[in-house]
């Protein structure tokens, strides 16, 4: 009954229903965009490893930063002790960074690249490290050998038809024999990683210099034991930096949880924004429904009054007018959902192709078409009591004798 | 008869009461001043009875009516239904005696106009809460009863006035109510179309249903077999119509 009412009055319906559509449409992009950024997050975190601590200078969560900058570099030599003295861990390896980079092979040439001097067991710190070839071993280490491992996009800058393994690059005019790459491994807020070569650090230190800021990477060889070698690594560490009692840290111990406080920021924000978008735009749509809902019930208050001669209740009255404002709100929630998924898929591959943003799916969660049946449903009654509520406490004497 | 019996229903002797209306007033407060649509009307009207309720507007007999047809409550008195005091009923109490007691019959017809003439006969079973199989049948018995058997899937607007008059008796038929109240029923019809309809009455009337039939239609009156007339709120006249125009007399009369 309700919706055969709705079928005369399809244009105005519609139109009706456009802040339900952008308010669910907001709801569901908010929904997408942060499923995107929770598959990322997992991605990203993998990738640092949930065993191992980062042992650096810098604090990942940006706090103590200018503190950090007065703090003296790690230095090879407080790594070889650290890595002396640590008996819990399972690797401790050193890594150190150097950015912007020029490398060529024959014609072509890339910048921008991240060059990483890391130790032999550097593999062990991430699980699946290697596409294909493999990662230098402890001779080509020891021996500071201009060995490489590539990033995803080097291999397909630098190599775009050829297999890179056993051919030579060239890093800052210096020869390199590349010895395998690794798979696509960038994810949110670690895209660098795919323009990353991994190098052996003591050839590191000879193209760059050895006055470099070390990172020191402890593996603790599973979860449950990381608080264990986190203690173990600050003791160790506050030796080696040969720090009194009384001093405070002048490093910091980090650990993939950093990364998940930035991204948890980053969660609250796109949060806010779409429940205060999403906020706004029921408030329109809701006075939309309410508004047309009126009409509807002052259109037909004869269809009232004849209803309730035959014997309809205020409650069935009530209910009717109710599914009717329920039935639009969830006709908008549809379109919403149908104009959602088109974003959806047009934009993750526009934004892909675009501005390399991987971590969006092209399809919508399925939880949130659950998520919008519901929110339209409250949204209807909210909107529609009103004026269903004035429809059903119409006098029937007074409503047959309306035109 | 008189139709001014002061007796309660229940002791009326050996004879049930439909309706049984004992000293109704209703008022309305317009500003400071107190209008008085009734005023201490007292009416009995028993089963089978087919009953003509005339009066010029203003006379009351629209107040009459919905009184009658627990349209509206009355201000003082009470008034039995079937023995049952309604004039104290809350609304869905008295939506249940207008779904079950009561079939309306409308000067406008008043059929939803999107639904087909099947559903529109349906709609009391549905606030009745019959189950839909039986609601159909009992919709097409209906609609067969008043000779629209090939007219069930067509919608108010591809029907005639005298058709749609007939959906509409149909639909007050469905739920076999106690009395059929009918509101200048062929008020929109033309003389023709009204006589059939006016036919049909005298049909279900001699078929046992009690008809109470509101009307300012001399012509249309005179096919009742009592005329209440009504003037400024109070029953003018009341008594058996000498001058009845069926072609043929009842055989059951409930007139004495």
């Amino acid at each position: 009954m309700a919706v055969a009412a709705l079928n005369a009055n399809k244009l105005r319906a519609v139109l009706t229903t456009l802040g339900v559509v952008i308010g669910i449409g907001t709801v569901l992009m908010m929904g997408w965009f942060l499923a995107g950024l929770d598959s990322a997050l997992e991605q990203t975190l993998s990738i640092f490893g949930d065993d191992v601590l980062y042992v650096a200078k810098w604090d990942w969560t940006g706090e103590n930063w200018l503190a950090s900058r007065n703090r003296s570099d790690i230095s090879f030599n407080q790594y070889q002790q650290f890595k002396q003295r640590m008996r819990t861990a399972e690797y401790v390896v050193p890594t150190a960074d150097a950015g912007a980079k020029k490398v060529q092979f024959g014609d072509l040439q890339m910048n921008g690249t991240v060059i990483m001097g890391a130790g032999f067991e550097y593999s062990h710190i991430v699980g699946d490290a290697i596409a294909r070839g493999r990662f230098f071993n402890e001779i080509e280490d020891e021996n500071a050998l201009p060995v490489a491992v590539l990033g995803q996009q080097i291999e397909e800058n630098l190599f775009p038809n050829v297999d890179p393994i056993g051919k030579t690059i060239r890093i800052e005019g210096m020869p390199f024999l590349v010895v395998g790459t690794m798979p696509k491994r960038g994810a949110l807020g670690a895209d660098f990683l795919d323009r990353q070569i991994i190098i052996p650090l003591r050839r590191f230190f000879g193209l760059f210099s050895k006055a470099r800021d070390l990172t020191i990477c402890v593996k603790a060889g599973g979860a449950d034991k990381l608080e264990n070698v986190r203690y173990e690594a600050i003791g160790v560490m506050r030796e080696v930096r040969s720090l009194a009692p009384e001093q405070k840290n002048d490093f910091a111990v980090n650990e993939q949880k950093e990364f998940r406080q930035q991204m948890d920021q980053l969660r609250v924000i796109v949060f806010g924004v779409g429940i205060a978008m999403t906020g706004l735009s029921f408030l329109v749509g809701s006075i939309g429904i309410m508004n047309i809902m009126f009409v509807s019930v002052t259109e037909r208050t004869k269809e009232i009054g004849v209803r309730k001669a035959l014997g309809a209740t205020r409650r069935s009255i009530l209910m009717q007018f109710l599914v009717e404002a329920v039935f639009l709100c969830l006709t908008g929630s549809l379109i919403a959902f149908i104009f959602t998924s088109i974003v959806a898929l047009i934009g993750s591959q526009v934004l892909r192709e675009q501005a390399g943003i991987t971590f969006l799916s092209s399809t919508l969660p399925l939880s949130q078409i659950v998520v919008a049946i519901i929110v339209s449903v409250i949204v209807g009654v909210l909107a529609g009591i009103i004026p269903a509520f004035r429809g059903a406490r119409m006098d029937p004497v007074e409503a047959l004798r309306a035109e | 008869m008189s139709g001014s019996s002061s007796a309660q229903p229940e002791n009326a002797a050996g004879e049930v009461q439909v309706i049984h209306l004992a000293n109704i007033t209703r008022m309305y407060v317009m500003g400071s001043e107190r209008i008085y649509a009734l005023r201490e009307v007292t009416l009995g009207i028993r089963r089978n009875e087919y009953v003509a309720i005339m009066g010029p507007s203003g006379s009351g007999k629209s107040t009459l009516m919905n009184i009658i047809g627990c349209l509206d409550t009355p201000s003082s008195g009470d008034y039995y239904f079937n023995g049952e005091l309604v004039s104290t009923m809350n609304d869905a109490d008295l939506a249940a005696i207008r779904n079950q007691q009561i079939g309306f019959v409308f000067q406008t017809f008043n059929l939803l106009p999107r639904s087909d003439a099947l559903r529109n006969v349906e709609l009391p079973l549905v606030y009745a809460g019959v189950g839909s199989s039986e609601r159909r049948e009992r919709a097409v018995k209906a609609l067969e009863h008043v000779g629209l058997a090939d007219r069930m899937t067509h919608k108010p607007n591809e029907l005639s006035g005298g058709q749609r008059q007939r959906v509409a008796i149909a639909r007050a038929l469905v739920t076999r109510p106690s009395i059929i109240l009918a509101d200048e029923p062929t008020g929109n019809l033309d003389t023709k179309t009204g006589d059939e309809i006016m036919r049909l009455f005298e049909e279900l009337w001699r078929q046992g249903n009690t008809i109470i039939l509101v009307t300012h239609e001399e012509d249309i009156a005179r096919h009742a077999a009592r005329i209440i007339r009504v003037r400024d709120g109070r029953i003018e006249s009341d008594g058996p119509n000498e001058h009845r125009l069926a072609s043929k007399e009842p055989a059951a009369a409930g007139i004495a």
